[in-house]
């Protein structure tokens, strides 16, 4: 029971972007997938989404094609945050937020949608903007709103067998570094319950913080994946980013940190 | 809504049942050519409303307006509660039609094309309409002058079997594109009647002219509609028509629309008028003399 | 601040109102609309003529100017308000642009091509379906146009079982653009009264209508209200981006060919019949959204009714204003909606500074 992409390959307009990855998300971790720009991580993300038809056939959920899951079935075992979220109509804040419960509102009350809601909210400490409109919020409380509404798609049931997943590109691009650690702790916390999370990440010591798996992509290709001290290592880093610097993880005051060589 | 049909046919069956006997004296009017019998008739006082075609007499400043013939407002005929509604053919919307038809309004629909026999039933029409038939015949006869002395003038045209001129009908000149009678027009009608060639007689309806075409055309008479003033100045001015015979001569007219092309009771003479602006000499019956207006309100003060 | 502190709460009272609000604007402006007109009728005659329906079988004109002329006709102005109110706010939300406005689609111009060819050719291309038809062959050829151009626009943007709107929207300026040109073809060899009654149309005319032409499109525009209303919910998820209502679990592809085909269903039913009425569609949703928010649970039904309850009172305008002819009612809706959507805008922009 995982999410399990295998022999994935897709490309644009004649330009390969993802060649044969193979990728395991187990539901209990918390997978982060990190390279440079336009190295397919968001590609990978959507084609795990169903995204892309002609390639659904290549990944299976929970021991099951996602080709075969109807719209409504998929949004039940999992959930998912683009990169793009602005909105050309004035919902209010619990509005777009309360839109995350479509896939299960015919199931429970009023009162515990409404419930939810206020929960999800509490979580992303967005409760005060509630009733602001959408469209005029900063583009961090755009990201936040966005991430109450995924999170509410999971939040009923709170715990089931039935592993889910959660999958978020980049959902730390706009956030202060409060937020950046309070949304992967949170993150963190759902592999608790059965959840697995799937996430886009640049920060590579944030990543290392979190992440039980790292996934390390460059030209559409999976480098290395594994834990942080596997993943981080020097040569990796010159390779793939061209940087020179190490993964700092053995300081018991501080968190693992990617430090990078001085210029000279 | 089976209430509705019943009683919508039990409406039509009445309308069988019921044929109007009875003169009409309320008369709603959608024709231009049908007001100017009515008026001709003496019997413009059972009028209660004209379309916007109507301008014979000014009779669409004088009654309430309908709209336009094609047009025509449903509830807003019945309200001048007329007893009778005399249509030409284009009335419409043909939907309104039958509505005002299933309300139980006698509705006449007068089928005439555009020709000098069909003004004679027309009026034979109207008058049986309004029960007077005998101002209908007399008005009849008088055409028939008319009529008459078109004919006697155009056997002397043929006898003398000189070339027909080419006869170019504007019906407009404005923005420097001109619009021109081809066949199956109305005044295609009155001048082949008025014994000309249309230059156009190869096109089908009003044609906009483009300059080469109206060139090449070369017509030896141009008669333009409702353009009184300075016809020859507007008609030389357009590089259509400068280098054409009609300019050189000075052949260019001008004729009131309604007057010609309305086929009421003037037509006939208008197109005897259209005949001497083409043929410059057209041979006449003794005695002959235009009788009536030949433009839509001389005198306001009509008899009344 | 305190302006958008409070909008929620502010804004579920509104949506609560709205609904009985616009119903009560619109029964009264049924009533005035069979109150009023060219004809005289009193309020107790007609509610004589009411009760008396199933009585007697004699019928008085006013009896008759009643159940076979104003009833239908507002009836008519009611449906046709609504479909246009509806499927405006239905293809503002499909093209998540509070800007657009059913014609997008096709529907006008299509229609417009129908008539046109029934007005201008009608006669003499066709004769004997011309006489057999009657009065129904300009609402038919309309109504053919309509679907012809929509189901062009709908193959070109359906491909693959992918409907996407940014082709949807370029296949429309195209066709639309072809139909023009067409339109502009016929034009150039119609006669001068043809010109004439071609423009009539184009500028909308809720009158003249019997029952047999009123009832089939009430029927067309009734269903496709009851189904856009079903649509509420994943239209509100749509608007968030077509991916994003997907992985809520809305099935997109479905949801845009839906909204598509009722919008085409109502707005050719309308268009058919009455001509074209531009304005409404694009306005009145436009107008329900700054006073009661997007979301389209409220958004659908309130544009329906107020939709209604306009086009009722300027058909009202339209029968009266210069009796006993007719203003076409297009130009009452442009001529009255414009200025009062500028107001609305005016105030909108001033509460900002």
């Amino acid at each position: 029971m995982s999410m399990i992409a295998h022999d994935l390959s897709i490309s644009f307009m004649g330009k390969p972007c993802l060649k044969n990855v193979q990728l395991t998300a187990e539901p209990n971790q918390l997978t982060v997938l990190i390279g440079p720009n336009g190295a397919g991580k968001s590609t990978l993300l959507k084609a795990c989404c169903g995204d892309f038809e002609a390639v659904s056939n290549h990944v299976s959920l929970n021991g099951k094609n996602i080709a075969q899951y109807s719209a409504a079935e998929l949004a039940q075992i999992r959930a998912v945050m683009t990169q793009s979220y602005e909105m050309g109509f004035s919902f209010t804040v619990s509005e777009v937020v309360t839109m995350g419960c479509y896939a299960f509102e015919h199931l429970i009350t009023r009162q515990d949608m409404a419930k939810i809601v206020r929960d999800v909210m509490n979580y992303m400490s967005i409760s005060h903007l509630h009733d602001q409109n959408f469209m005029t919020l900063s583009g961090g409380e755009k990201q936040r709103t966005q991430l109450a509404r995924v999170l509410a798609q999971l939040w009923f049931p709170y715990q089931q067998d039935t592993p889910r997943f959660l999958l978020l590109d980049e959902p730390t691009s706009s956030l202060d570094i409060y937020h950046q650690h309070q949304v992967l702790s949170l993150a963190k916390t759902l592999t608790n319950r059965n959840i697995g999370v799937i996430a886009v990440v640049h920060d590579l010591s944030l990543a290392a913080n979190f992440a039980d798996q790292l996934v390390l992509l460059n030209h559409g290709e999976v480098i290395t994946q594994g834990t942080a001290e596997k993943v981080l290592q020097r040569h990796h880093l010159d390779k793939v980013y061209g940087v020179k610097g190490d993964f700092f993880h053995s300081s018991p005051d501080v968190q693992p940190t990617v430090l990078l060589d001085s210029i000279q | 809504m089976k209430r509705f049909s019943s009683y919508l046919t039990g409406f039509l069956l009445t309308l069988i049942i019921m044929p109007p006997l009875h003169a009409a004296e309320r008369i709603a009017v959608a024709g231009g050519s049908i007001t100017e019998i009515i008026y001709r008739l003496g019997e413009q006082d059972k009028i209660v409303g004209v379309d916007s075609t109507s301008t014979y007499q000014a009779a669409d400043k004088t009654h309430p307006l309908l709209g336009y013939v094609r047009n025509i407002s449903v509830e807003g005929l019945l309200s001048l509660q007329p007893d009778l509604l005399i249509g030409e053919s284009d009335t419409g919307p043909s939907k309104a039609l039958e509505q005002v038809r299933a309300v139980g309004l006698n509705t006449v629909i007068i089928e005439e094309d555009d020709s000098i026999d069909a003004i004679k039933s027309k009026i034979r029409t109207v008058g049986k309409l309004l029960q007077v038939e005998n101002k209908a015949e007399n008005l009849i006869s008088e055409i028939q002058l008319d009529i008459d002395a078109l004919a006697y003038a155009n056997d002397k045209l043929n006898k003398q079997s000189k070339h027909k001129p080419k006869v170019l009908f504007l019906l407009t000149l404005q923005n420097g594109a001109p619009i021109a009678a081809g066949n199956h027009t109305s005044a295609h009608t009155t001048i082949t009647a008025a014994g000309g060639n249309n230059a156009l007689e190869n096109e089908k309806g009003w044609v906009k002219l483009s300059p080469e075409a109206a060139l090449e055309l070369n017509p030896d008479v141009i008669v333009v509609m409702n353009r009184p003033d300075a016809t020859l100045d507007a008609v030389a001015k357009l590089a259509h028509f400068k280098y054409t015979e009609a300019v050189k001569n000075n052949a260019v007219y001008s004729i009131d629309g309604g007057y010609l092309l309305g086929f009421g009771p003037r037509t006939p003479q208008a197109i005897i008028e259209l005949g001497t602006m083409i043929h410059g000499a057209f041979p006449l019956p003794q005695g002959y003399q235009f009788r009536y207006d030949n433009e839509q309100q001389i005198n306001t003060g009509h008899s009344s | 601040m305190t302006d958008t502190l409070t909008l929620s709460a502010e804004r579920s009272k509104k949506q609560f109102m709205a609904k009985p609000f616009t119903l009560g604007l619109l029964i009264l402006s049924a009533i005035l609309s069979i109150t009023i007109g060219a004809m005289p009728l009193s309020f107790n005659q007609i509610f004589q003529d009411l009760l008396n329906i199933t009585g007697t079988q004699h019928y008085a004109l006013s009896t008759n100017v009643l159940l076979e002329i104003r009833l239908p006709r507002t009836l008519l102005a009611m449906a046709v308000g609504a479909a246009l109110g509806m499927c405006g706010a239905a293809m503002q939300a499909l093209f998540r642009n509070p800007l657009a406005d059913p014609g997008l689609i096709g529907v006008a111009g299509g229609g417009a091509f129908g008539a046109v060819v029934i007005i201008v050719l009608g006669n003499s291309m066709f004769p004997n379906a011309m006489s057999y038809f009657g009065p129904y062959a300009l609402p038919i050829g309309a109504m053919l146009g309509c679907l012809g151009v929509c189901g062009i626009i709908y193959k070109l943007s359906n491909q693959h079982g992918q409907f996407t709107i940014i082709t949807l929207l370029l296949a429309g300026i195209a066709v639309n653009a072809i139909v023009g040109s067409f339109i502009g073809i016929l034009t150039l060899i119609s006669t001068d009264e043809e010109l004439r009654e071609l423009t009539f149309w184009t500028m909308g005319n809720l009158g003249g209508n019997n029952w047999s032409l009123t009832l089939p499109v009430l029927l067309l525009i009734g269903i496709s209200i009851v189904g856009l209303s079903r649509l509420a919910r994943p239209l509100n998820l749509y608007l968030l981006g077509e991916a994003q209502a997907e992985h809520l679990g809305v099935q997109v592809a479905q949801l845009k060919k839906q909204v598509f085909l009722f919008t085409a269903i109502a707005i050719g039913a309308a268009v058919s019949i009455s001509g074209m009425i531009g304005f409404v569609g694009f306005v009145i949703p436009h107008l329900v959204r700054i006073l009661i928010g997007p979301d389209h649970k409220f958004l659908l039904p309130t544009s329906m009714l107020l939709g209604a309850s306009f086009l009722t009172l300027t058909d009202i305008i339209a029968r009266i204003a210069i009796p006993p002819a007719e203003v076409p009612i297009g130009l009452v809706t442009s001529a009255l909606g414009g200025p009062f959507f500028l107001y609305v805008l005016y105030k909108q922009t001033q509460r900002f500074n």
